[in-house]
């Protein structure tokens, strides 16, 4: 009924919880016991925004529920932006930051073309937080590609720099020293295909619970049409029995008024 | 267990979109020819494409380099076999000018002769690659030599220090030349000086200095021909390295594929059992929607 569908629908954004009221009705709550619809009040589910990060906040009558949001897509959704992509942020921040620290320590070690000392080749980062967005070649570099610090003396011709920024490819300078730069993105690539391969598979066999239950729900509320037809079979023979009853008792009664005539 | 329309219908229905997700996802690899387009596919075998897709890039980069090694040296190697013979010519020159019967006109067409032969030397050490002088160690952007208002050469301008280039890891070759190694080596003078005394040697007759001379252009033949046989053995030693990044090319390219891209007889065959799949569910929903007790009445 739609009772059921409503309910069906609600419970696929959120974990809810219903009591089955005797008039007919449901109390639906929701985290821990928030309530959504009593009797014949409806309560709402707030959305609001603010600092530090102005991401989506859900409230109900003011109270923060955010973290109560443990089932549904909201709670999926919530999962992917407050614990996986943070992590995920983190691992790239980190490859970023570390890459720009290495470079530019090799770099400022060397002497560009004109014989000056290298600068920083990407911009200074103050910290791994928000390396991978921030992560830029310097103003300078990038304006006055000679001032690169290729050569480890001034002699213009000099590439010691330059192979040693090439080596960096097989320094191990990343997880404390133990993983390369092609390491480190690899393993990341692998925790992100994992990830999603393990939600996906985690769906699915849900996906092939919630059916199952279905089924079972079916078999128990559905309508069989061989055994409505059956059914109709049986009443209708019986309402043609007891129609022919009558149809005997009348006649009878009438072969007893008639003999007393 | 009841069996109602709703439930046969949900459990066709979700077998129909099995074999459909299948049969689609089995077009895909043999239409692509590749078995994972994203992460998720296979992490592992995509952590372990990233890798070998850094190997291939950070080869190539080897490759380009030994291949840009190889025309330098080669360059290199074919100006030492000038230089060698420039020097031969000298010393040929010389001796002919230290005979008992020279006469002075003869002197002075060796010496212009000889004069002719410095200047070939000069500019042999003037060569360059691509804008970069091969004789002036890592100072690529300068000439090694250069000559003064009066016709004399000057000191060496370049640096003993030669460039080197990575063309395999842990690998490096030399790919250009400290010019005054070749030039003076331990001699108090250097070629084009030692010349230039030769030269004047030879128009004022003096045995003894053209005799000195012709030792200087002795010991320059030899510091040439070590330093060609030096370049030699870099070109060799490129050249092996070259085949061995070659051949780790061709390993790490074979491993991405394995990881990659699907074996296609095999997609074909998975495609065509999807296939087969997909009809007979469909053909299975065909059925069991006709019959009904209501068909029968």
């Amino acid at each position: 009924d739609d009772i059921g569908v409503a309910l069906t629908s609600l419970s696929s954004l959120v974990n809810i919880s219903t009591i089955a009221r005797a008039g007919g009705g449901v109390d639906v709550t929701y985290g821990n016991g928030h309530p959504l619809v009593l009797d014949a009040n409806v309560y709402s589910l707030d959305v609001s925004s603010g600092p530090p990060n102005f991401f989506a906040r859900l409230q109900s009558a003011g109270t923060d529920v955010t973290s109560e949001m443990t089932g549904g897509s909201i709670a999926g959704l919530l999962q992917t932006r407050d614990v996986l992509m943070p992590g995920y942020a983190d691992q790239l921040d980190t490859l970023a930051y570390t890459v720009a620290t290495q470079v530019n320590a090799v770099h400022q070690s060397g002497y560009d073309m004109h014989g000056a000392t290298g600068a920083a080749f990407f911009t200074p980062l103050a910290s791994a937080a928000g390396a991978a967005s921030a992560i830029s070649i310097s103003a300078g570099i990038a304006a006055d590609p000679s001032t690169i610090a290729a050569g480890a003396t001034a002699t213009p011709g000099d590439n010691g720099v330059a192979r040693q920024l090439a080596n960096l490819r097989d320094a191990r300078v990343m997880t404390g020293g133990t993983a390369t730069f092609l390491d480190s993105w690899g393993t990341f690539v692998y925790q992100v295909g994992a990830d999603s391969r393990a939600a996906s598979d985690e769906h699915g066999s849900r996906a092939e619970i919630v059916s199952q239950m279905e089924l079972m729900r079916e078999q128990v509320s559905g309508v069989s049409l061989d055994e409505e037809a059956a059914n109709m079979m049986k009443f209708q023979r019986a309402y043609e029995a007891n129609a022919r009853f009558f149809q005997v008792i009348d006649s009878t009664l009438e072969a007893l008024l008639s003999l007393g005539r | 267990m009841r069996t109602t329309f709703n439930s046969s219908f949900m459990n066709s229905a979700a077998d129909l979109a099995r074999t459909a997700e299948d049969l689609a996802r089995r077009q895909a690899e043999v239409s692509s020819g590749r078995r994972i387009t994203k992460p998720s596919d296979d992490p592992s075998a995509s952590s372990g494409s990233v890798h070998e897709h850094g190997e291939m890039a950070a080869l190539d980069r080897y490759a380009q380099t030994a291949d840009t090694a190889t025309a330098r040296l080669s360059i290199v190697d074919s100006v030492l076999s000038d230089m060698l013979d420039q020097l031969t010519s000298a010393k040929t020159t010389i001796l002919s000018a230290r005979g008992t019967n020279v006469t002075a006109t003869q002197r002075a067409a060796l010496a212009d002769q000889l004069s002719g032969l410095r200047d070939a030397i000069f500019a042999d050490y003037g060569t360059s690659f691509n804008g970069n002088y091969l004789f002036s160690g890592q100072a690529a952007k300068t000439a090694p030599y250069t000559k003064n208002p009066n016709g004399t050469t000057s000191a060496y301008a370049g640096t003993a220090t030669t460039m080197a280039v990575d063309v395999d890891r842990n690998t490096a070759v030399t790919v250009s030349v400290n010019g005054e190694g070749l030039a003076r080596g331990t001699d108090s003078v250097d070629i084009f000086a030692a010349l230039d005394q030769a030269i004047t040697d030879i128009r004022a007759g003096n045995a003894a200095g053209m005799a000195d001379a012709g030792s200087a252009v002795e010991r320059a033949f030899g510091r040439a021909t070590s330093a060609q046989t030096a370049i030699g053995t870099s070109i060799n030693a490129v050249e092996i390295h070259q085949g061995r990044v070659a051949d780790l090319r061709r390993a790490s390219e074979g491993r991405a594929d394995g990881l990659e891209k699907v074996n296609l007889a095999e997609a074909i065959t998975r495609m065509s059992q999807a296939d087969t799949a997909y009809r007979a569910a469909l053909g299975a929903i065909g059925t069991t929607g006709r019959k009904t007790l209501m068909d029968y009445l």
